[in-house]
């Protein structure tokens, strides 16, 4: 074996087809969830640093809710600009994923090519924001860091942001209010977003993978602390009240117009899915610049020394959202655990496989499944298998 | 991939691409959403392309917490 090897998971998924109808879908995930045993018997401080450059994805978040986490087991709380700081952090990597997917993915399934001229400028605009609020990246600390923001510097990224965002989706995408609307807008841009609706609308795909997996609540960090410190289990298998949920940015922004519309007419198939993923990020400079109102000056907080006690801490990542608990002995960590967004979309009885079980297999389950799974978005590479067998 | 694995780029194409190597395993990547980059440089890899530059004494650091966990897994 060779060095790290090991540790680059994946999730494989096998359908079962009989009497061509999907009869079964079994997932089996090999994504590295034992991070926290690594950050054992560190130093806060030192586990806190580490935590962002673990993860190429989401690291943000991580490191957001473990310095959440930390608060909450210290007992301190951020301030109002602290806090707008973090979360304009967090938007700017849910935008840098929700680029991803539209620039790279999408054309998969809705034709041409992987875009990264679209993508570069909007990661270059999202990359300005750590310097433009914490010129020391000192972001991480419980309380907050050296937070200096500066207003020229974040002014200019939110409007390179939203030009990056309409070349990459087209402008005027805030407005639209229903289903109609958005077959409009599809079929009058021409760019990767625009295609792969208007794909899904021309094959009557809408709806596919509609499942009655209910959404998330907006449960609070001691929920969480609870159900993670509870059960040996719940890291790998979550639930709510025993049953699994779905998280993500249709349930973020389930409440918008066109959202509400689509999960009228589609419940949480493919095109409510996808169009939360642009109806949130089409919203996203207009949020920082609501945040950016909060922002001031401020000292790095103040930690307690050898602090002792446990707390979690919530944040979204563009998949959903993202719990840490956190125990602290004297300044050091005792334990550490998580429970991330593909745990609880890609459960053995979630959304995923709710939303395949019982349909009929035709031809093109392929593609409506890596469809489904697209719009799930799994942080890990996924490798579909069909077994197809004639019933009894 | 979730884990962010520094790969160090061995070698630089006209293409905007490079070698780079990850545990041992050379690999391929596309450099275009990344700038400046030079060979020694430690990137992060996503789906073949390099995501972002990492600064070497922090990569080290990474690579070093990342391979005792694959150790653990392993044993």
């Amino acid at each position: 074996m060779t060095a790290l090897s090991g540790i680059e998971g994946e999730l494989a998924v096998g359908i079962l087809v009989v009497d061509a109808t999907v009869a079964d879908v079994r997932l089996r995930s090999t994504r590295t969830t034992g991070v926290g045993a690594m950050l054992m018997g560190r130093p806060m401080g030192e586990a806190l640093s580490l935590v962002p450059m673990l993860f190429s994805l989401c690291g943000i978040a991580q490191g957001a809710a473990a310095a959440n986490a930390c608060e909450a087991a210290i007992g301190i709380t951020p301030s109002a600009a602290q806090r707008a700081a973090r979360e304009i952090l967090i938007l700017g990597e849910i935008a840098d994923s929700h680029g991803w997917q539209i620039a790279m993915e999408w054309p998969r399934f809705g034709g041409g090519c992987p875009g990264h001229g679209l993508l570069l400028p909007l990661r270059k605009a999202t990359s300005a924001l750590v310097p433009a609020l914490y010129p020391a990246r000192d972001w991480i600390r419980p309380g907050g860091g050296m937070l200096l923001p500066d207003a020229e510097k974040l002014s200019d990224t939110r409007l390179r942001l939203s030009v990056a965002i309409d070349r990459l989706i087209g402008d005027g995408f805030s407005r639209l209010q229903n289903a109609d609307d958005l077959q409009d807008w599809a079929q009058s841009h021409d760019n990767p977003a625009s295609r792969l609706i208007a794909r899904i609308v021309a094959d009557d795909m809408g709806s596919f993978g509609r499942s009655g997996v209910a959404a998330l609540p907006d449960l609070l960090p001691g929920w969480f602390a609870e159900h993670l410190t509870s059960a040996p289990d719940f890291s790998q298998l979550p639930h709510f009240e025993g049953k699994p949920a779905e998280t993500g940015a249709a349930h973020r922004i389930a409440s918008t117009p066109l959202i509400a519309d689509l999960k009228r007419r589609h419940g949480n198939g493919l095109l409510t899915r996808f169009a939360a993923k642009l109806v949130e990020l089409a919203s996203l400079p207009a949020r920082l610049a609501a945040l950016s109102g909060y922002l001031s000056p401020e000292h790095p907080g103040e930690t307690p020394p050898e602090p002792t006690g446990s707390g979690a801490g919530l944040a979204d990542t563009a998949r959903g959202r993202l719990a840490h608990w956190i125990a602290l002995d004297r300044g050091i960590v005792r334990d550490f655990r998580t429970v991330a967004p593909n745990e609880w979309n890609f459960h053995p009885k979630g959304a995923l496989v709710r939303g395949l079980v019982g349909l009929p297999a035709c031809d093109d389950l392929r593609r409506r499944t890596d469809l489904l799974i697209a719009a799930l978005d799994p942080c890990v590479p996924c490798r579909v298998m069909i077994e197809e067998h004639a019933g009894a | 991939m979730c884990l962010a694995l520094p790969a160090r780029i061995t070698e630089i194409h006209d293409d905007d691409s490079a070698t780079v190597t990850l545990g041992g395993v050379r690999k391929h990547v596309s450099l275009a959403l990344v700038e400046n980059t030079e060979v020694g440089d430690y990137v992060i890899v996503h789906v073949g392309y390099a995501l972002s530059k990492l600064d070497p004494a922090e990569a080290e650091r990474t690579l070093a917490l990342l391979t005792s966990l694959d150790a653990g897994a392993a044993a």
